[in-house]
């Protein structure tokens, strides 16, 4: 049996690729699949940095028929730039896509109105990525789920995993809220809880819990390529039309115990609205129903932590640091190599291993400047 | 220690349009009562109340079910406020006793502090007018936030002329600018008796009243022209231009959980109630209505799979019992339908069907729902959001904002070593570990 720590989309994902593989899953989720962070994110699948790219592309296309399940993916990003420095920045980005022999094509003022109506004079131009994508958040993680469960795999709720027993530098078994399971292997994918999790067993996993919000508008008339960012603003245009977008400050917060804090909103909502109808000026009067937050964690680097540990062997931690949604597809696959084979054969994943933090400073957060705010 | 990261919360001022002792939210007799009160003890009390509404919402059926029986007058905010403060006199003592009163205000944001934020030591709300969206901040907030109507999805609940009892009341007492002529009223208790009695009043003609649940249609093409009911074995029929839904309000709890405050389910007490917690009050309707009425007539008009129950989202109560993906997407949902997800969740049936995602932001399909998920045991709760209020892009994008908040925007956390290729190793920074973006690497 392997056990899933976790039921976010990175855990939800390596339980299906194992499932599907015909091995045994247990996946234990504290609270409802998905419904942290997995759930309520930008939806983008576009992470030409990751080494899980390519994977990335490749999948997605094929992630409604390998789940049964929609998940709303569509193919392609625009870029919308107000000034020649966004302009510059967006070109940086593009080419590391580029060099990994993906299309890209620039965009006047002219031709970005065509794709994207909303835009104003104040846009100079924009890119095309012929790559990336977005997808709905909440669907696809349950659509994970349901397709674990179709492999034969378990996914337990409202159940908390408590402590992970080890006997002979192996875990054996996971003692959760709801009585033990025991396993061959774990795979801690608990999101801001990995490191609290981890711990017991000697490992610092050093990451910080943060606070990030978006907002929602009532549904406009879709668009072909609904994924369009600019202006400091990550987001997508649903397949029902509304706009949904996030950025700007986060706040750092401290966890108490095992539950995820409700992720409440901030008056940034405003500040995401101003930026959005600065990006789309025709859009003054387009209403915004909703927002929400989400709590998310980032390592010191702000990079994933994918790696088995050599004690106890059979234990695989992940964190995404942040950004877990898009590339899930990818992770699991990669996630569930390094359970069954030990190492992943399709991307390079040596630089994200935890010992890169061997000899960081216990006060590494305050160092960073990444303390809550006072309590 | 270091600088504190420029690109978090951190060190932003969140500029407040003024502060004060004492904020009171929903300007109708408890509200009004409480204001005067706060300013007898010498606080600096500021009562806010969102009527005349900005006329967009009014279309939107919020806060209430307006039905589209209201009149051209509704636009006219002027004539409006007089007339909001013709039906409320005692607005006019409140300001004699010092209270400031603000009306064509709507709070659509609460912010306080919470396990996942410390940015307030004290409540900060979030008002807005036509124009412009800002912040009040206080040292303890009243919520007189009211009831809401209760929509029984009938057969033809979408049609113009269906009401519910809270916008029928406000449309006749509040505004003047009720637009029907021929009513008929569906309820048995108290709050069908004070619509009946309001209606006559008024002059309106009441063409029928239904006391008890009965199967029933809201007949008509492009507005209401009449109800049809079975009573036994005999269908019955009567003409009207308006129905009046007055079986049940809510509790008005928006604002209240967002401050936090803890909402528990008491039927007895209309549904969901919110209870007060230091520094937030909770009072009047919105801290208990009448017992719960609506669940034989919710039982009925959800029976068949057809019935519609999401308006703005086009979502039936077949398509909420096979937990159907939108129809756009031209899916079927998992085999078991709703006994898929196990233990039921509102939020989570509203991401996966959307019932309660659209613009009116499910005022119009809480109730029926929730009573579809709670079969077995009351589902949670279906949370609420800012903007409470739809507010335009434009109005929220007015919010005075801290000129270090565009300073050091950035998209996503402002890690350098984040968005450079992670098969390569973390360039060295001797300050930070994954290196800051800031200056011109921050998107402005």
């Amino acid at each position: 049996m392997i056990v899933i720590v976790g039921g976010g989309v990175t855990g939800l994902s390596t339980a299906f690729w194992l499932a599907r593989d015909g091995h045994p899953v247990t996946v234990v989720e504290k609270g409802i699949v998905g419904w942290e962070a997995s759930g309520r994110n930008g939806g983008g699948c576009t992470h030409p940095y990751s080494p899980l790219f390519r994977e990335e592309q490749r999948l997605w296309p094929m992630m409604d028929d390998l789940l049964g399940h929609p998940t709303e993916w569509r193919g392609h990003r625009l870029k919308v730039a107000l000034d020649e420095g966004q302009l510059d920045r967006m070109w940086k980005s593009t080419a590391l896509a580029t060099e990994q022999g993906f299309q890209a094509a620039a965009l006047d003022r002219a031709e970005l109105r065509d794709l994207v109506p909303w835009v104003g004079d104040n846009a100079i131009g924009g890119i095309h990525w012929k790559y990336g994508g977005h997808a709905n958040p909440q669907r696809t993680s349950q659509a994970y789920a349901w397709a674990v469960e179709r492999h034969g795999g378990r996914i337990v709720q409202h159940t908390a995993v408590r402590d992970i027993r080890v006997r002979s530098g192996r875990a054996v078994a996971v003692e959760t809220s709801a009585g033990e399971i025991g396993c061959d292997a774990v795979v801690i994918a608990a999101g801001p809880h990995t490191a609290a999790l981890a711990e017991p067993l000697g490992h610092r996993v050093p990451m910080a819990p943060a606070r990030v919000e978006m907002i929602v508008t009532e549904p406009l008339p879709p668009i072909l390529h609904g994924g369009v960012d600019g202006n400091g603003l990550y987001g997508r245009q649903t397949l029902r039309g509304n706009l949904a977008y996030g950025g700007g400050p986060h706040e750092w917060i401290d966890l108490d115990g095992e539950a995820t804090p409700r992720p409440v909103n901030s008056p940034v909502v405003a500040s995401l609205a101003r930026r959005l109808n600065e990006m789309f000026p025709r859009l003054g009067h387009v209403r915004v129903i909703r927002s929400w937050g989400g709590i998310v964690e980032n390592t010191p680097d702000g990079r994933p932590i994918l790696d088995r540990l050599e004690d106890p062997g059979n234990v695989v931690v992940a964190s995404m640091s942040s950004v877990g949604f898009g590339l899930s597809p990818a992770t699991g696959r990669a996630l569930a190599q390094l359970v069954t084979q030990g190492s992943c054969d399709f991307a390079d994943l040596s630089q994200l291993t935890l010992a890169r933090f061997g000899n960081l400073p216990l006060d590494w957060r305050s160092r960073q400047g990444w303390d809550a705010l006072p309590a | 220690m270091a600088s504190q990261d420029p690109t978090s919360i951190a060190g932003k001022a969140f500029p407040f349009r003024g502060h004060v002792d004492h904020l009171v939210v929903g300007a109708g007799a408890a509200g009004i009562a409480a204001a005067r009160r706060a300013a007898a003890s010498g606080a600096k009390t500021l009562l806010v109340d969102e009527h005349p509404l900005d006329p967009g919402l009014f279309g939107l059926d919020i806060p209430y079910l307006f039905g589209a029986r209201f009149d051209a007058g509704t636009s006219n905010a002027a004539r409006m406020e007089e007339r909001i403060v013709a039906a409320r006199p005692d607005l006019l003592a409140a300001m004699e006793d010092g209270v400031e009163v603000q009306l064509g205000t709507a709070a659509w944001g609460g912010f306080a502090k919470a396990p996942a934020s410390r940015l307030f030591p004290t409540p900060v709300i979030g008002l807005a007018d036509r124009d412009a969206a800002w912040l009040v901040g206080c040292d303890r907030v009243t919520l007189a936030l009211g009831a809401r109507d209760v929509v029984l999805p009938v057969a033809g609940w979408t049609l113009p002329g269906v009401m519910g009892a809270q916008g029928f009341d406000a449309l006749l007492r509040l505004y003047g600018a009720f637009s029907g002529r021929r009513v008929v009223v569906l309820g048995g208790g108290a709050l069908a008796e004070g619509t009946l009695a309001a209606a006559r009043a008024a002059g309106v003609t009441v063409a029928g009243h239904l006391a008890t649940p009965a199967t029933l249609r809201i007949e008509g093409r492009e507005h209401v022209s009449g109800v049809t009911w079975r009573d036994g074995g005999t269908w019955h029929e009567v003409d009207c231009d308006t129905v009046v839904m007055a079986v049940d309000t809510v509790p008005m709890i928006d604002l209240a959980e967002l401050l936090g405050c803890p909402i528990a389910w008491d039927p007895a007490r209309g549904g969901f109630v919110a209870t007060g917690r230091a520094p937030v009050d909770v009072i009047g309707d919105a801290a208990g209505t009448a017992a719960a009425a609506r669940g034989a007539w919710l039982d009925l008009a959800t029976a068949e799979d057809h019935t519609l129950v999401c308006a703005c989202e086009d979502v039936t109560a077949g398509d909420l019992r096979a937990l159907r993906p939108p129809r756009y997407l031209d899916a079927a949902g998992p085999e078991a339908g709703l006994a898929a997800l196990g233990a039921l969740n509102q939020d989570q049936v509203k991401r996966l069907t959307r019932a309660g995602m659209g613009p009116c932001q499910g005022r119009r399909c809480r109730e029926s729902v929730h009573a579809l998920l709670s079969l077995d045991r009351p589902s949670p709760p279906a949370s609420h959001r800012a903007p409470l209020r739809p507010l335009p892009l434009s109005v929220l994008a007015a919010l005075e904002e801290d000129p270090a908040l565009r300073a050091n925007w950035t998209g996503w956390f402002g890690i350098a070593a984040q968005w450079l290729p992670h098969w390569e190793p973390v360039p060295a920074n001797p300050e930070f570990i994954g290196g800051r973006l800031s200056g011109g690497d921050v998107v402005k």
